[in-house]
């Protein structure tokens, strides 16, 4: 088997890797808050998206089973159903980080980290 | 029988659930004191059980076993439930006094819901035999965590919250790799099940197993701040009130190391771990965190971020304890995981009851604080005294046994390092502790603490605890010995 039918063979796990980077470089590298909780959405959706195909066989259906086809015509219903799960959370995650983003930019005018940290004086006095 | 820890579980969803309709929120704080300590009757319950009659099994729906959820109620999670919950019901006690003066009113009912949200999250993980859903509760919980440290409405608690959730989400993120990479080559979430396929799917697919054991170490390493992943825990830990800081740094860390326990021992085993030389990754960075943690703490001027700093140096002990990957090793580290819990707990209540009191959290600020609060400079002395490793407290003997299992396996290297951090430990500890008795200018005369009577009890309890694990171990080291080998050594 060359590397291109490797390739193929395995786009949706190498193109699920791809766009986890992807992500991942936006989470580190940018130092606007709002474009790093856009990048940690990429990076769940590349998961997501992983996981997903891992259940996905060609020419699955869907598993709705009617008596007329043998197990192996379905795709894994398992993975998809636990990514409903994950969806919800990333959901329930966003919103909670934008309305943190909201209180930042509220508190400080400004979502770049950097001038934020700047902004910050060291105070030393905790609760 | 069978099902207490799903009543456990459902108790603390219920408070969680009811928070918003108790009036006045004063009843919330009680009601979830209540449950924690039925909880932490029920796990000793439980704990007594499993001791005459073995580990219980609990398929959830009554699913066959792999396609649903499964608890696994043996030695090892309740002893971690127990004493979670135990150590949880004292911070809350001093919750009772604390929460009146540093956290808004309108907030107070949020507090007790977050809280059993919280618990519900960390006994959830400890009682799950299932990967997806300790993804889920891993969730669960790191959006607890962040939710109480904006509990306080402040410019640097949203900030503080913003970069721990977007830190926290991408190690859920990493780990869920994990999982999913697993999932690929075992066909099945079932932690059991996993393990007994392993060894197959690691001769089939070691690159799989390898990323996997990649993206979860990780992913946990992030969570429970191992050396270089350790950037958000100094603003997490010195923004929140005092109260959630001490349950952060005892409670939370410590549910993730026992995830990552049940990670590297229940679904990977230590047989793999060593083929990849894993353990020495383990060790690399435990000395490093170890120092430099150490390092770091000594150059802080306020308190709580020393304490901040100086976890980062203790998750670095764990981790050396786990590196070792024998029966030694691990019953030192759940040792020294409890004996942590107690210390770094009771100190940063100490923060809390000197804010209370009005004393600055700057380490000037607490010179000749013994003549102002004597009491709570106490429970700094002996809290201290257990960070460094004096004899006659809990921390002298965790590192006894860290030493102890190090030299069986003949590391005599890091029982030289453990020394070493040891002494950085004093240098930062005693000068507070020297300075709290040493009052620089006149002579004042003795006063007495100004806390409410819940916030000593508490302090008081962790006092005796530390001190009485300190002089008999032995009251908990047979529990100990029975959870590692319900770990499976």
């Amino acid at each position: 088997m060359s590397i291109l039918d490797i390739f193929v063979a395995n786009i949706h796990f190498i193109g699920a890797m791809i766009i986890f980077v992807i992500g991942l470089y936006m989470v580190i590298a940018h130092p606007n808050l709002f474009k790093r909780i856009i990048g940690i959405n990429v990076m769940s959706s590349a998961v997501f998206y992983f996981f997903v195909a891992i259940g996905a066989i060609a020419d699955g259906r869907v598993p709705i089973v009617d008596g007329t086809l043998t197990p192996a015509d379905y795709i894994n219903p398992v993975p998809s159903a636990l990514i409903l799960t994950g969806i919800v959370i990333s959901v329930s995650f966003t919103v909670y980080a934008l309305s943190l983003a909201i209180k930042i930019h509220q508190s400080y005018g400004t979502l770049d980290q950097e001038k934020i940290v700047e902004m910050s004086t060291r105070d030393d006095s905790y609760d | 029988m069978t099902s207490l820890a799903i009543i456990q579980l459902v108790l603390f969803l219920l408070v969680a659930l009811f928070s918003p309709f108790l009036t006045p929120p004063k009843r919330n704080q009680w009601l979830l004191l209540l449950v924690l300590i039925v909880n932490t009757g029920i796990s000793a319950v439980l704990l007594l059980h499993i001791e005459s009659s073995g580990p219980i099994t609990l398929l959830l729906g009554g699913h066959q076993r792999g396609l649903g959820i499964e608890l696994l109620i043996d030695a090892f999670s309740v002893l971690f439930t127990l004493f979670l919950g135990a150590l949880g019901s004292v911070v809350q006690i001093y919750a009772l006094g604390f929460m009146k003066t540093h956290i808004p009113k309108t907030q107070h009912t949020a507090y007790s819901g977050l809280m059993a949200i919280l618990f519900f999250a960390i006994f959830g993980l400890l009682y799950t035999n299932d990967l997806f859903n300790t993804y889920v509760l891993i969730e669960i919980l790191s959006i607890a965590t962040v939710a109480l440290i904006s509990i306080v409405r402040k410019k640097r608690n949203f900030m503080a919250a913003l970069r721990y959730l977007l830190i926290s989400e991408l190690a859920s993120l990493s780990v869920l790799f994990g999982i999913a990479l697993i999932y690929m080559v075992t066909g099945t979430l079932n932690m059991t099940l996993i393990y007994e396929a392993m060894p197959r799917a690691f001769a089939n697919y070691p690159i799989n197993v390898t990323l996997a054991l990649g993206f979860m170490g990780m992913g946990l390493a992030i969570k429970t701040a191992i050396f270089p992943f350790h950037e958000w825990l100094p603003d997490a830990y010195t923004s929140a009130p005092s109260s959630s800081s001490a349950i952060l740094s005892a409670l939370v860390s410590k549910a993730y190391m026992v995830v990552l326990i049940k990670i590297l021992f229940r679904v990977f085993g230590s047989a793999i771990i060593e083929q990849l030389g894993a353990q020495w990754v383990m060790i690399t960075l435990a000395a490093v965190a170890m120092i430099v943690g150490s390092l770091f703490a000594l150059g802080q001027t306020s308190f709580k971020r020393m304490l901040a700093y100086s976890s980062v140096a203790q998750v670095g002990y764990l981790l050396l304890a786990l590196s070792l990957l024998s029966r030694a090793g691990l019953e030192a580290m759940l040792f020294y995981m409890i004996s942590h819990a107690l210390i770094k707990g009771t100190l940063f209540l100490v923060a809390g009851s000197f804010s209370t009191q009005h004393i600055k959290d700057s380490l000037k600020a607490l010179s000749g604080v013994a003549y102002v609060a004597p009491f709570t400079a106490l429970v700094l002395g002996v809290g201290a005294f257990g960070m460094v490793g004096i004899p006659g407290t809990s921390g002298f003997i965790a590192k006894f046994h860290l030493a102890m299992a190090l030299g069986d396996a003949s590391r005599w290297g890091f029982v030289a390092l453990i020394m070493l951090s040891s002494i950085l430990n004093a240098i930062y500890f005693f000068p507070v502790i020297i300075n709290s008795i040493v009052k620089q200018t006149g002579t004042v005369p003795l006063k007495r603490d100004h806390l409410p009577i819940s916030m000593v009890l508490s302090m008081s309890v962790l006092l005796i605890a530390i001190v009485t694990l300190g002089f008999s171990p032995s009251l908990v080291l047979p529990y100990i010995e029975a959870a590692v080998t319900a770990i499976g050594f």
